[in-house]
């Protein structure tokens, strides 16, 4: 019983590839759910959240604490999504979003840039040389984002347990590959996996809480839990946001304790 | 009925894999050490290569006849050693020098950073930041090797059909997932893959007798018809040529040569 998550480039087969394991092992299929999900939860517009998934700094005309409030979001409801595990999950940036998870399975499939660019011209009816363009411009934005925001190269190979190139592996093989590699122990659910799970759980769930919390300047903050305790690190703008913050976290269900470790960010005078 | 080329960085489990792949499917498992035995004077290089202690550059500017020369030996080597089917090769550029041919299971092996600092402190007993050192220093002079003399990053995924982090999947685990890919049926070995295979072969054996005459030589085979393209200034053409067409014809399978001169451009 495992999570899998599959990344790829745009027009790669990996939302087939992901429907193929999840029917074999019968396991739930997500992907774009998980935006709706959070822009319902939140009250944010789906665009927004969208966007802040996919596109690079500087294409968002707001500021860096407007994307690490909604993704957020994202991750808080995408924690929900998959803490039963069973689940395929199709989305971007997966392996990112749920590092640390033990029984997580990443996989990164590959497909030829021929297959890609024909895929986008039936898809998206454009022309060749459109195709080409649109296909090339997407993996520049999930460079540059990926990189912006994990400091990791986005092709980086130890992102991922399996990299599978599509040009001379069929879907249904692939699929096989995937599900013979998510029945490994390793990737079973035990006692120490679903304690990260719970942890991972209650601190992005905090961390959306607080992401949505009116007049608190959040953007430096990050959470941890422990066993229901709360650590809070990072730096915020004044000694009065940092008391708000901890009693909102306080005041969240399933915290038991808070420690606080917050800087006051240092001004010149 | 396939051939596998496992690439691997150092201290990555790799050759472990390769090993066993190859035990488990009763191949033949052979490296860029032995695949390089019968020629005496790369032996040497080889094996400074393999120390890492002399920097890449050197390594591959002392290499007898230039790095044209080394590549075209390897590529012959190589194509000669796996032409009969069945065989692992855990060496260099694999995936890179057997190009063409369908039955060719490519496959990375590689391991998380830490993982493999815990193998170097083990194996050479060495601390931790020496051991950061050491596979800082052999990472770069394994790419910078494959970059030179190849022009190919073998960090490059899209090369692989394949790429596996041994962290969670364990050396077993690898195993069993490369035999089984293996017998997928888009790597089965075909009437119209062996021939690919075959005439690879022939172009590479042609091309290791040339080279030394025609360094820039290029070379294709189809059954045992071999075409040569090659540089000649203009007065040398017709020399060149029959020059070519000769030594050519002294390679076992060769039936018909056709040489096509490409004409230098002249000095003044």
């Amino acid at each position: 019983m495992a999570i899998i998550t599959i990344s790829r480039g745009t027009f790669s087969g990996g939302q087939i590839l992901a429907e193929c394991i999840a029917e074999k092992l019968g396991y739930r299929c997500i992907s774009r759910e998980v935006l709706v999900e959070a822009a319902k939860q939140y009250g944010v517009q789906l665009e927004k959240l969208s966007k802040a998934l996919a596109e690079p700094p500087g294409f968002l005309h707001r500021t860096t604490e407007d994307r690490a409030h909604y993704l957020a979001y994202i991750r808080a409801d995408l924690c929900k999504e998959v803490k039963d595990d069973r689940v395929v999950y199709h989305g971007l940036a997966g392996h990112l979003l749920l590092r640390g998870l033990p029984n997580v399975v990443r996989v990164r499939v590959i497909a030829d840039m021929e297959f890609r660019i024909k895929a986008a011209m039936e898809r998206q009816n454009l022309s060749r040389e459109k195709a080409m363009e649109f296909v090339q411009k997407i993996d520049e934005k999930r460079v540059k984002w990926t990189r912006f925001l994990y400091h990791a190269d986005w092709s980086d190979p130890s992102l991922h347990d399996i990299i599978i190139n599509l040009e001379h592996i069929g879907i249904n093989d692939a699929c096989d590959i995937v599900c013979q590699i998510a029945g490994l122990d390793k990737f079973k659910v035990t006692q120490e996996s679903k304690k990260v799970m719970d942890d991972m759980l209650l601190s992005t769930e905090v961390r959306a809480a607080l992401a949505g919390s009116k007049g608190i300047s959040d953007g430096g903050i990050e959470i941890e839990a422990d066993a229901n305790v709360i650590t809070i690190e990072g730096t915020v703008g004044s000694l009065n946001d940092a008391d708000k913050i901890k009693e909102l976290v306080r005041k969240m269900p399933g915290v038991k304790e808070v420690n606080s470790h917050m800087h006051v960010l240092s001004t010149n005078l | 009925m396939a051939i596998i080329t496992i690439s691997r960085g150092s201290y990555s489990r790799g050759m472990d894999v390769a090993e066993k792949v190859a035990e488990k499917l009763g191949y033949d498992c052979i490296g860029r050490e032995a695949l390089l035995q019968t020629s005496r004077e790369y032996d040497v290089a080889e094996v400074k290569l393999v120390r890492t202690t002399q920097d890449t550059t050197s390594v591959l500017d002392s290499l007898i006849g230039g790095k044209e020369r080394y590549a075209a030996h390897i590529q012959a080597a190589l194509t000669s050693r796996v032409k009969k089917d069945n065989v692992v090769y855990h060496g260099l550029a694999g995936q890179f020098l057997l190009q063409g041919v369908s039955h060719v299971l490519k496959v990375r092996i590689i391991a998380p950073l830490e993982y493999r600092i815990n193998i170097v402190m083990d194996r050479d007993n060495v601390e931790k930041q020496q051991a950061i050192r050491i596979l800082k220093k052999d990472d770069e002079e394994r790419n910078r090797w494959s970059r030179k003399l190849f022009l190919i990053d073998p960090r490059d995924c899209n090369l692989y059909d394949l790429v596996l982090n041994i962290d969670k999947c364990t050396v077993v685990d690898a195993v069993d997932l490369i035999c089984h890919t293996a017998g997928f049926k888009g790597f089965q070995t075909t009437s119209e893959s062996q021939k690919a295979m075959d005439d690879l072969q022939l172009a590479c054996a042609v091309k290791v007798r040339l080279v030394d005459v025609r360094p820039n030589v290029e070379v294709s085979a189809d059954n045992g018809n071999v075409s040569v393209i090659a540089d000649a200034p203009v007065t040398q053409e017709e020399l060149v040529s029959r020059e070519i067409e000769r030594i050519a014809k002294t390679v076992p399978g060769v039936d018909d040569v056709l040489v096509q001169v490409r004409r230098l451009a002249s000095q003044d």
